[in-house]
């Protein structure tokens, strides 16, 4: 599903943000992502999401080598990941809805099952009241259903989140992450960056560790 | 607070619909007034050649042949000879009054016209299709009544029609100056709406959405801009031009009557406005393909 050999990455002129990153995740595996602030997570994300190319290394993704796919065949691989950001990235101008329902429209999606999959989807995740709000008149917590809802709506193979419970208590923390958890279940492909130790320590999910863009190697079910 | 939200009804699916546009009322202002040029000079060119045209039809069966004063009691004998050429069917000369009527202008009304000496007018009108040798016919008028000229109107026609030829042509330049400056306005505007969409579209883009997705709503947007800025801009032009054979008729009925625009050439300037579209939509959809073309 993914494998990284020897993955390199900077920014432009820059040190080098992740080095020698060296993994594998199988199809439906649930992986979790740690490290202090400034490690690298987003970075490496960012590389599965296909933001970014390797500055070098080798990146595979649904058994396809990142460096010969062509710029026109990248749309459809992506259409596989679904990504929750660190920073939301909602659209403004959007409701919530709309929000949520932007995947599936580039998806080509008729209407009719987007509002029942999007009204269906934000009301589970407790936003059945919010449907036809900006994201400016929501909370950060609420923002962060929205995005989450977002990010699998499609029901993708490859679910990456960025710190997803960031922003909400402990109890909304926990019924997200069984929502992923179900997600894997199904059969997707789950990674999730966090600085949360205790939901670590609730899910026995395997753990890559990052510490100054070098993976640490996998510490099982550990506490951070 | 609660934004206000205005029915989009150019874009229905606003969903991608790219949000705040910094731009969105310039370009259909700046297509306004590229259409309000391009239709005043495309009107007055069409109206121009339509009025030479009529012209022409009109006068070239008729010539006029002046006697000069001195040889005015040899009028009967021109009269005479004229008539008897081939490819002539009527020659009557102007009364008195009619001549006196068009000097008039001139020389004002009075006494004085009755004594001045006035050349004699003779219109002549040919049998349809018939060619007359103006220059030989000339000659032989010359034998009858000596000074005796023909004019067939033909070098005052040939300078008409060559004036709507050259303002036909200028007209065709300026559309297509037009044309250009619109591009440009678009592509300059896109670039904009690029710009302040940044984040939209790289989000589009990572949930993979392709170049063609994200082209297509800039296009569509193109095509609605340039429609709208093209109406209002035939508006204007329909409404200014309107004033102007106002004024032309009140200056002088005849002219104001001829200088009026056929059904079929109305038609061409109503394709103005979805012209700009096509060029809007195309533009648009060009500019956002290839700076797309440049990111991962
Ligand atoms: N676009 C960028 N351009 C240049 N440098 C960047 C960019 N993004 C991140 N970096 C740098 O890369 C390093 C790793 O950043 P990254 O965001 O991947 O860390 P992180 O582990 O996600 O941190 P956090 O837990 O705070 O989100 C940092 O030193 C950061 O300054
Ligand atoms: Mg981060």
């Amino acid at each position: 599903m993914v494998r990284f050999q020897n993955v390199g990455l900077h920014y432009g002129e820059g040190r080098d943000v992740l080095s020698d990153i060296t993994f594998a995740l199988g199809p439906g595996t649930f992986h979790f992502l740690t490290g202090p602030s400034g490690a690298g997570k987003t970075s490496l994300l960012r590389l599965m999401y296909l933001a970014q190319r390797p500055s070098c290394g080798k990146v595979t993704m649904f058994e396809r080598d990142i460096a010969n796919v062509p710029r026109d065949e990248l749309p459809a691989l992506r259409r596989r990941i679904g990504v929750v950001f660190q920073d939301f990235r909602l659209l403004e101008h959007l409701t919530a809805f709309d929000n949520v329902a932007l995947p599936l429209r580039v998806a080509g999606v008729d209407e009719a099952r987007i509002k029942t999959h999007v009204e269906e989807l934000l009301t589970w995740v407790g936003l059945g009241g919010h449907l036809e709000d900006r994201p400016v008149t929501l909370s950060g917590g609420q923002q962060q259903r929205v995005a989450i809802a977002r990010a699998v709506i499609t029901r993708p193979r490859l679910l990456l989140a960025d710190e997803p419970t960031g922003n909400v208590d402990d109890e909304i923390a926990v019924r997200l992450l069984h929502l992923f958890d179900e997600l894997h279940k199904i059969g997707t492909t789950v990674v999730v960056a966090t600085h949360n130790p205790s939901i670590v320590a609730r899910f026995a999910y395997p753990t890559l560790h990052l510490e100054d863009g070098r993976l640490t190697g996998d510490r099982r079910g550990a506490a951070a | 607070m609660r934004a206000l939200r205005l029915p989009s009804l150019c874009l229905p699916r606003s969903e991608v619909a790219l949000g705040r546009d910094p731009s969105g009322r310039y370009l259909p202002s700046i297509v306004a007034a590229m259409i309000f040029l391009a239709a005043v000079a495309l009107a007055g060119a069409l109206a121009l050649s339509a009025a030479a045209a009529r012209w022409q039809d009109a006068l070239s069966g008729t010539m006029t042949v002046e006697i000069p004063p001195a040889a005015s009691d040899r009028t009967a004998a021109a009269l005479a000879l004229l008539r008897a050429t081939p490819g002539i069917a009527r020659a009557e000369a102007m009364s008195r009054e009619r001549i006196d009527a068009l000097l008039e202008p001139w020389l004002g009304k009075g006494e004085r016209l009755v004594h001045l000496p006035v050349p004699t007018l003779i219109d002549v009108t040919l049998t349809s299709g018939a060619r007359v040798d103006t220059a030989a016919l000339e000659v032989r008028l010359a034998g009858v009544a000596p000074g005796a000229a023909v004019d067939d109107h033909r070098r005052w026609l040939d300078g008409v029609i060559g004036l709507a030829r050259v303002t036909f042509g200028l007209a065709l330049a300026v559309v297509a100056i037009v044309g250009v400056v619109a591009a440009g306005a678009v592509i300059f505007v896109t670039r904009a709406k690029l710009a302040a969409n940044r984040e939209a579209i790289d989000l589009l883009h990572l949930m993979g959405a392709d170049d063609h997705y994200i082209a297509g709503h800039f296009a569509r947007q193109g095509l609605v801009q340039g429609i709208q800025g093209g109406i209002v801009g035939l508006l204007a032009a329909a409404a200014a031009l309107a004033a102007m054979a106002l004024v032309l008729r009140a200056v002088d009925p005849a002219l104001g009557a001829r200088a009026t625009l056929s059904l079929g050439q109305a038609a061409t300037l109503l394709l103005l406005p979805p012209l700009a579209g096509l060029i809007a939509m195309l533009t648009a959809r060009r500019t956002v393909l290839s700076a797309l073309a440049r990111v991962i």
